[in-house]
């Protein structure tokens, strides 16, 4: 009978032939791959050798022990395909298993003539990394050129860097030899946020010609019920006082109480001659006429010199016009002058632009266009009015 | 002609310290470093390697010379069938030399005394070829070689700020020996036409080469002194060399010294100054001393070694002292050139 315990060494022996066939192989390799890295290497074949030496590291995770010449020569490759921090880590590698002359010499020069640095671009836009003088040695300008390389596809370089000056997406990068160089990192400028705070406050004060259109009702009508007088226009003006804000570089507000006057035409004499009123006296030739106080909240924005306000607007008051009634229209009389006086209570949207031109006292003076428009539901009032404005300067203006 | 020239001869040999060379082989073709701290030299070992040494020098004395090495060769000592040679210094003190394994294309690399492994400095693909004859401008900004990429030898330029390589002109000859004006707009360099090499001037970028001096026998190695070329002529007779200056016009011309050895690679060697010109005689009676003469040929003046077959001197200002490097047989009875240095502070016409 076959003992089954008689497997276990044959079974041994069998694994420990395996293994140790195995790492012939793999020794072989080595040489094979020792051998193809230096005929590389005579042609200057840089990339061929660094092909070797990543299969030699694979085979190192296995157990193959590389020698000096292995890194030696890697370390070359490295420095002919431009990756300055691969060769010093390959000839540190080497250093420790030989610190021989040529190698110990290498990495003293590799101090003497580089600098680590740290460069980071987190702008939006590509940064670029400029030497202010390409050095002679093709290495330095292959590690230079490797840096730029990476800060332009990965916008970060981390490593060695030939000493000398560099700009770095405009910033000037000095690089000392065997040191380490600030950290430079590179960020979008972001425009400097606004403190919150009173940028302006001050009085306010407005004044200035008008033009008041008050327009057509939907029908006229001298219903004493329905009593809606035709529309007419008129220059006339605008005041007001009141106070402006401003909360940071551009933003304000402001409140305003004024009178707005807008005075028309009267009836011509030739029209009214001979014309008595309703109530049968001679006519008194008058024309129509605003008179009203308003109210006015507004947001106000400023970009320099240049200031724009708009807002709600209330304006409350009386008008008086007069019509020369030649059809009944429901008019008590006919070919009387019928004057019609009422309360005007419209509220309505207004804005404005100004340019400032001088400055009196803490204030800044302005030239400014303002437009409204009001209904009082029956008819539209509009307005545009030239004026003059007195408003606090900002404390933050570039002005 | 050195009619006019009288001779000062010293009495007594100069003391010249010898460089110890560790391998067989003959000491030629001496650089220094533009700082005099280094001093590169070839040995030839007549076999089928020349190799590329340097040596660290403090106050004329050196230290062990060592082997340069190109890559693909693992150690200092196995380096057989390459040519390593042609020697020149950049400002910054690198040393860019001919270099190629056997059986291998001519390129050229870089290699930085006590630093890195050698290096190539132009990669095939900025140009093919096999590359020779590198030569710097003063400020090391600018190199111009040969490369034979398109059949003969043309003249390439390289840019250091921008690393790119530029032909100069178009040729069908083969040029040779570059060599930078002082401002390093134009380059005087030799062409083969019709079995001898003639002297040339290119004026630069858009600019046909002009030749200075042709006919008979070889002129070659020009190189600049002020606005002058000095260069090495035998158009006397075949192998009786001449060194000779002319202005960059071709116009004035005079043999500054006849009967020179011709050094193996090397072009005139001119004092720190570049007011007088250093050179060996052929003549094995009066080799065993350097010659030096003023450029307008004026003065000449002699300095004894006690060696043997003189040659290849080249001369080095070190803070105001003055050295000449060259190589001579120590006796008669010697095997191989070697490498000597000796101080002319205040021996120079």
């Amino acid at each position: 009978m076959f003992h089954p315990l008689l497997l276990t060494p044959i079974a041994v022996g069998m694994a420990l032939a395996a293994e140790a066939r195995a790492g012939t192989l793999e020794e072989g390799e080595h040489v094979r791959l020792s051998e193809e890295m230096r005929r590389f290497a005579k042609r200057n074949a840089w990339k061929g050798v660094e092909a070797a030496y990543a299969e030699m590291l694979a085979l190192e995770a296995k157990g193959v022990a590389l020698t000096f010449d292995d890194h030696y020569l890697a370390a070359q490759a490295a420095r002919g395909l431009g990756d300055i921090n691969a060769v010093h880590e390959r000839l540190s590698r080497a250093a420790r298993l030989e610190a021989t002359e040529e190698v110990t010499g290498w990495l003293s020069e590799l101090d003497a003539t580089y600098g680590t640095v740290d460069l980071r671009n987190r702008r939006k836009a590509a940064a670029t990394l400029v030497p202010a003088q390409m050095p002679f040695a093709p290495d330095q300008r292959a590690s230079i050129e490797a840096a730029a390389q990476a800060v332009a596809s990965s916008g970060r370089y981390e490593g060695l860097l030939p000493a000398g000056e560099y700009t770095f997406g405009g910033q000037a990068v000095s690089v000392k030899p065997g040191s380490v160089a600030p950290a430079v990192a590179l960020v979008d400028e972001k425009a400097p946020r606004e403190p919150v705070g009173i940028a302006w406050l001050g009085p306010r004060f407005s004044l200035g010609p008008a033009f008041t259109s008050a327009g057509d009702p939907s029908e006229v009508s001298w219903d004493p019920d329905t009593f809606q007088p035709p529309g007419w226009t008129g220059m006339g003006g605008r005041a007001g006082v009141g106070l402006d804000v401003g909360f940071g570089r551009h933003l304000g507000v402001m409140a305003e109480v004024g009178w707005h006057g807008g005075f028309g035409a009267a009836l011509s004499a030739a029209d009214t001659a001979g014309v008595s009123t309703a109530l049968g006296e001679p006519y008194d030739v008058r024309g129509s006429s605003l008179n009203a106080g308003y109210g006015f909240l507004g947001l106000g924005l400023r970009f320099g010199a240049w200031w724009l306000d708009a807002g709600p607007l209330w304006t409350v008051g009386s008008a008086y016009t007069s019509e020369v009634v030649d059809e009944s229209d429901g008019a008590a009389c006919i070919d009387c002058v019928v004057g019609a006086r009422g309360t005007v209570m419209a509220p309505g949207v207004t804005a404005g632009v100004s340019r400032a031109l001088t400055r009196v006292g803490s204030l800044e003076g302005a030239l400014s266009l303002n437009v409204g428009g009001q209904n009082d539901g029956s008819r539209m009032y509009t307005w545009g009015q030239l004026a003059f404005t007195l408003a606090p300067g900002s404390r933050r203006s570039n002005r | 002609m050195i009619a006019t020239s009288f001779l000062l001869p010293f009495l007594l040999a100069a003391q010249a310290g010898q460089v110890q060379v560790q391998h067989d082989g003959h000491a030629y073709n001496p650089h220094w470093s533009p700082d005099g701290k280094w001093l590169a030299f070839e040995v030839n070992q007549y076999g089928d390697a020349v190799d590329l040494y340097v040596v660290k020098v403090v106050s004329g004395n050196t230290g062990i010379p060592q082997k340069v090495v190109i890559p693909g060769v693992s150690s200092s000592f196995s380096s057989r069938g390459s040519v390593v040679a042609a020697p020149v210094w950049h400002p910054q003190g690198n040393v860019i030399f001919e270099g190629s394994n056997s059986g291998g294309t001519q390129r050229l690399y870089y290699w930085t005394p006590g630093g890195q492994a050698a290096a190539e400095l132009l990669t095939l693909a900025q140009v093919k070829g096999d590359l020779t004859w590198p030569t710097l401008s003063a400020d090391g900004m600018r190199l111009a070689f040969v490369s034979d990429s398109a059949g003969n030898g043309d003249l390439f330029l390289w840019s250091q700020q921008t690393n790119q390589v530029e032909s100069t002109f178009t040729s069908p000859f083969a040029e040779a020996s570059p060599r930078f004006s002082p401002d390093r707009t134009m380059l005087a360099f030799t062409r083969k036409n019709k079995g001898t090499e003639d002297l040339f001037l290119w004026l630069g970028p858009g600019s046909e080469p002009t030749m200075l001096r042709g006919g008979n026998g070889d002129q070659t190695r020009p190189v600049w002194s002020g606005e002058e070329i000095v260069y090495f002529s035998d158009e006397r007779g075949e192998m009786h060399w001449d060194i000779v200056v002319t202005d960059k016009a071709g116009s004035e011309r005079r043999i500054l010294a006849r009967e020179v050895r011709l050094p193996m690679r090397a072009v005139p060697a001119l004092t720190p100054d570049g007011r007088a010109v250093v050179y060996t005689m052929s003549d094995p009676e009066r080799a065993d001393r350097l010659m030096i003469t003023t450029l307008d040929g004026a003065r000449t003046v002699e300095i004894p070694t006690g060696l043997v077959a003189c040659g290849e001197p080249d001369l080095v200002d070190i803070g105001g002292r003055v050295f000449v490097a060259f190589t001579a047989l120590p006796n008669a009875a010697s095997d191989f050139r070697q490498l000597h240095i000796l101080e002319v502070t205040g021996r120079l016409p």
